[in-house]
């Protein structure tokens, strides 16, 4: 590709050559063989640029590793840095004089130190070493796409561009637990059993008696309770009470409302990392732990387990709900395509030049008959050549009322000016013209403005989706019809990139688009199913945004109140907004400017130390700035009259809700946890 | 013991005279901005850029001179290339041509120029005329090279980038020892080409008559007096040149361009497929789709329209 440098530069050498071959020869040929020489030197320059890039350029690799903790690994911990090494090579014959290469950054990740850039100039036996530090603040998904390569020779008159492309994602599990999960696994109190065991009041094999009982032939002799049998003269059998792990069963909410907000900090995120300070809390304590996500369509879950693969195996699904996205349904493709474009183009440069994925002018043109008037237009430029070839077939009613028609017209006409047979053709053609302009005009706007931009690049992103999915040539026309195919496409494409669209959030009729009401009924089904696979007393903690569903929570106190009666403990954490204060929070109690410092809000004896200013016409904008803090007031009184609704109706069934920015939500579930243990011991 | 040993080691520390001020602590010194003069000249790869462009300016003052042309002309072209090079002045290369043009044609600054009937014959394979060629050329990649190392080496992406973005330069360290003489044989051999290049179009005519469309030049025919009877010297010398580089582009890029479909990558070649046959069927493919989107709508609409009526019927009172 020729640089803006280059083309001036071949634009004044070809003056100099027209000028000094054609002009100039009978004065001076110097021009003319300084303008060939350095015609020569560019070609030459050209030909070099395109060997290196052909030959080494389009041979280069690139290899990856991610190093924590002094070694590889496949997963990094979130809150933790890391270490990125990334080897750029070639095997081509040629040296690359001037390149650079620059790692792209995921999106879930900060920088810490070193610089993903390098400049080189490569051979075929070096390699360029990219070594940076980056972190990944929160949970989620690290995804790394390839090394940006950008190639110039040395004046700056060429230049190209490629993509490595690398894609490879690494997990960020959640940051291991410091307090919390190095809880001492030893008995600290007498009162309690040793820590991952549960008391339960059904014969077993544990230390604590349950019960005397009458002997039954069978019974072990060291079961039998010699004293008591000698009290009551018959043989009496001890029985011992289970000793069974505590089991805490996470549902974790992952449905769209819970995607919102900026990358890494979405209650998801938030939800994600309380879940995995419970859990692993709850490990180090020895006891058993599930993890159930569910949206609005599905849950999944896993049993509860405490072997260290169970651990990884959880904080792994973990990650990958934090890294959920929402979907994009509803926003508009243009400003889909305004985000996936520019991200296609670098990251598939070679995919997206009109060499390889072109746009033909005759795509461009507007067809006139996807209208309804276009068929008038198609008839009024065809209407004159019907009429004179019906004039040989057709019956004479169908061709004679218009010809006499139009002659009586013409006769008209010629009284004033020109020929019978003249005006009669004129008449005839007119709307031949007349059709002909129309269909160009109309047909032509495609060719220029915002229609031709949007439509390209629409067709090029559908065309690369459609080389991705193998959907051939037919998936190309479809996703440029059907927005809606093309809005889930390209959301799925920005979406595993991480890249976030602006989305509406609420719909044509004023209503929340993230409320997810179906998610209730999900959540009772996994509630009811755990409950039915439970062995004794659990606990359930969930992790659910349900502030907001008012009438819609009727399912899940249905199975809360089931939950409760086999006597399991139900808990609900619930992520509260960062914009909304808490329920405990004083209103403030700001005074409200004046909105008009005019005379007329002055009482008569106080005077104004003020000049008086002149008045500025109210516009929409102050109106709506005005409106901000009255419109944000009833949002927070809404939303916190809907929790105070949720939590009285929770604790009716004797389910008991917490805030996450109230207290520590960890601790609170350990301490449940650690009342579930001693329930049974404390006599 | 000595007294000074039971001192602690922050005492001890706090005995050592510090530095006179007036030793310059090398490590300490902070690197010259790239944009200044200095920078130019403390690095070697630079300096050696700047020396050479310098160089090769004196060159073309020298050849000029001993074409004749006004010492005024020479100087303006020092001045102006030697400022454009120092200065980091991007257009200099393209202002230095135009001035070397302008004192080409007329070598006194003023017109008219000396008309030279010869001037065609003797300009053939010139020492001066390689020797100002090679310098030019060397002045101009000199410059631009040295734009790359201390101003802009690779383009911006975008076509109007913010203003906080930076250019990017070349390192130095990337300067690999023998540039230099490197270019200056491919100068040498891009001055011997040019003057190649121009003997062929000096020295040959189009015949469109013989079987292979050129002839060599009758020299006899050219100061012959009355209407000559082939293709105007002038028009014969711009179709040979727009011929030379059409093909020469032409040969150039169907090489390159078959070496780029060897090794094209299966996505880029797939993508090539792809468009080829979307280009070949997609006014069927848009009838297609246009009727399944039409269908799909006429779907949804008779969706709303009955659960309207669904709607409707159960508010119905019974």
């Amino acid at each position: 590709m020729l640089t803006s440098r280059g083309w001036w530069f071949l634009a004044i050498d070809a003056f100099l050559l027209v000028l000094g071959a054609v002009v100039l020869p009978n004065y001076t040929v110097v021009p003319a063989i300084l303008a060939l020489t350095l015609l020569a030197w560019f070609a030459a320059e050209w030909v070099m640029f395109q060997v290196r890039v052909n030959a080494a350029v389009s041979r280069l690799k690139v290899t990856r590793r991610v190093v924590q903790g002094g070694r590889d690994v496949p997963m990094v911990w979130a809150g933790l840095a890391f270490e990125v090494r990334v080897r750029v090579h070639h095997d081509g014959p040629v040296r690359v004089p001037f390149a650079l290469f620059e790692d792209r950054l995921p999106q879930a990740a900060e920088l810490v130190a070193g610089d993903p850039r390098e400049f080189a100039h490569l051979a075929a036996d070096e390699e360029a070493r990219i070594d940076y530090t980056l972190k990944g603040p929160a949970t989620g998904v690290l995804r790394f796409e390839g090394v940006r390569v950008r190639v110039a020779d040395l004046h700056g008159f060429f230049y190209h561009r490629a993509f490595l492309r690398d894609e490879i994602e690494y997990l960020i599990l959640p940051p291991l637990t410091d307090d919390e999960g190095r809880q001492r696994a030893d008995k600290r109190f007498n009162t309690l059993p040793p820590p991952g065991i549960h008391r339960l009041r059904r014969p077993g094999s544990g230390g604590e008696l349950l019960d005397l009982r009458d002997y039954r032939p069978g019974d072990p002799p060291k079961m039998i309770a010699w004293k008591a049998s000698a009290r009551r003269d018959r043989l009496i059998t001890k029985e011992y009470e289970s000793d069974v792990p505590v089991r805490c069963v996470l549902f974790l909410d992952t449905s769209e409302g819970m995607r919102l907000g900026p990358p890494g900090h979405t209650p998801l995120t938030r939800m994600a990392a309380v879940a995995s300070g419970v859990a692993q809390a709850a490990a180090g304590n020895r006891d058993l732990v599930g993890l159930t996500t569910f949206g609005e369509d599905a849950a999944k879950g896993t049993s509860p387990a405490r072997t260290k693969l169970h651990m990884i195996d959880m904080l792994r699904r973990l990650a990958e709900a934090a890294a959920l996205q929402p979907g994009t349904t509803g926003v508009p493709p243009e400003q889909l395509t305004g985000r996936a474009f520019p991200l296609a183009v670098e990251l598939y440069p070679e995919l997206m030049t009109r060499r390889t994925n072109s746009m033909p002018l005759g795509r461009l043109w507007i067809p006139l008959l996807d209208r309804g008037w276009g068929w008038i237009v198609l008839f009024a430029f065809l209407y004159p050549w019907l009429l004179i070839g019906s004039i040989f077939n057709a019956p004479r009613w169908f061709w004679k009322p218009w010809v006499e028609g139009m002659a009586v017209v013409a006769e008209g006409i010629t009284r004033h000016k020109g020929g019978t047979w003249v005006n009669f053709l004129i008449l005839m053609y007119i709307p031949v013209l007349i059709g002909g302009l129309v269909w160009l005009i109309y047909g032509i706007r495609g060719w220029f403005g915002e229609r031709r931009t949007q439509l390209t690049r629409r067709k090029q992103l559908a065309a690369l989706f459609a080389l991705r999915d193998g959907t051939g040539p037919g998936g190309i026309e479809r996703l440029i019809h059907d927005d809606e195919a093309y809005a889930e496409r390209v959301g799925r494409f920005l979406n595993e990139r991480q890249i976030r669209v602006p989305i509406p959030l609420y719909d044509d009729r004023g209503h929340y688009r993230y409320r997810c009401a179906g998610k209730t009924a999900v959540l009772a089904d996994a509630l009811v199913r755990a409950v039915g696979r439970a062995r004794d007393n659990e606990l359930y903690v969930i992790l659910a945004d349900l502030a907001e569903l008012g009438p819609d929570l009727a399912p899940l106190l249905k199975a809360a109140r089931v939950a409760r009666a086999r006597h399991h403990q139900v808990m609900v954490i619930v992520p509260w907004p960062a914009d909304v204060p808490p329920p405990d929070d004083k209103p403030r109690t700001e005074p409200v400017a004046p909105p008009d410092d005019s005379p007329m809000d002055r009482l008569p004896w106080e005077k104004s130390k003020k000049k008086p200013r002149k008045h500025r016409p109210v516009t929409p904008i102050d109106r709506t700035a005005r409106l901000l803090p009255v419109i944000q007031a009833a949002l927070t009184r809404q939303y916190h009259e809907g929790f105070r609704k949720l939590r009285r109706s929770l604790g009716q069934v004797g389910a008991t809700v917490v805030r996450v920015n109230e207290g520590d939500p960890v601790q609170v579930v350990l301490d449940r946890l650690d009342r579930l243990r001693g329930m049974r011991s404390r006599r | 013991m000595n007294s000074q040993d039971n001192k602690p080691a922050k005492d001890r520390r706090a005995d050592i005279p510090p530095p006179p001020d007036d030793i310059e602590v090398e490590a300490e010194s902070p690197p010259p901005d790239p944009d200044s003069l200095r920078a130019m000249f403390q690095d070697p790869g630079v300096r050696n850029y700047l020396f050479a462009g310098l160089a090769a300016l004196a060159m073309v003052f020298v050849t000029l001179f001993q074409k004749g042309v006004d010492p005024v002309g020479g100087v303006l072209l020092v001045v102006v290339g030697g400022a454009g090079m120092v200065l980091r002045w991007p257009a200099s290369p393209h202002f230095f041509l135009l001035i070397l043009l302008w004192f080409l044609i007329f070598p006194f600054g003023l017109p008219p120029p000396d008309e030279n009937p010869f001037e065609l014959e003797d300009g053939r394979l010139r020492v001066a005329d390689i020797l100002l060629a090679a310098s030019v050329v060397v002045f101009l990649a000199s410059n631009y090279r040295l734009i790359g190392l201390t101003t802009q080496a690779l383009p911006f992406e975008q076509r109007y980038p913010a203003k906080s973005q930076k250019p990017i330069r070349r390192p130095p360290e990337l300067i690999r020892p023998g540039e230099i003489a490197r270019l200056l044989y491919l100068t040498a051999g891009v001055a011997l080409a040019g003057q190649l290049v121009w003997l062929f179009v000096t020295s040959v005519e189009l015949d469109d008559a013989g079987t292979i469309p050129l002839r060599l030049v009758d020299v006899r025919q050219r100061f012959r007096r009355g209407p000559s009877d082939g293709m105007p010297p002038a028009l014969n010398r711009f179709i040979l040149v727009s011929g030379l580089v059409f093909f020469g582009t032409l040969l150039a890029r169907l090489v390159f361009g078959y070496w780029r479909l060897r090794i094209m990558s299966p996505a880029e070649g797939g993508m090539l497929l792809q468009d080829a046959a979307w280009d070949e069927t997609r006014r069927e493919q848009m009838r297609v789709a246009r009727w399944r989107a039409w269908g799909w709508r006429r779907a949804a609409e008779q969706d709303e329209a009955a659960k309207r009526a669904d709607q409707s019927e159960r508010g119905r009172p019974r």
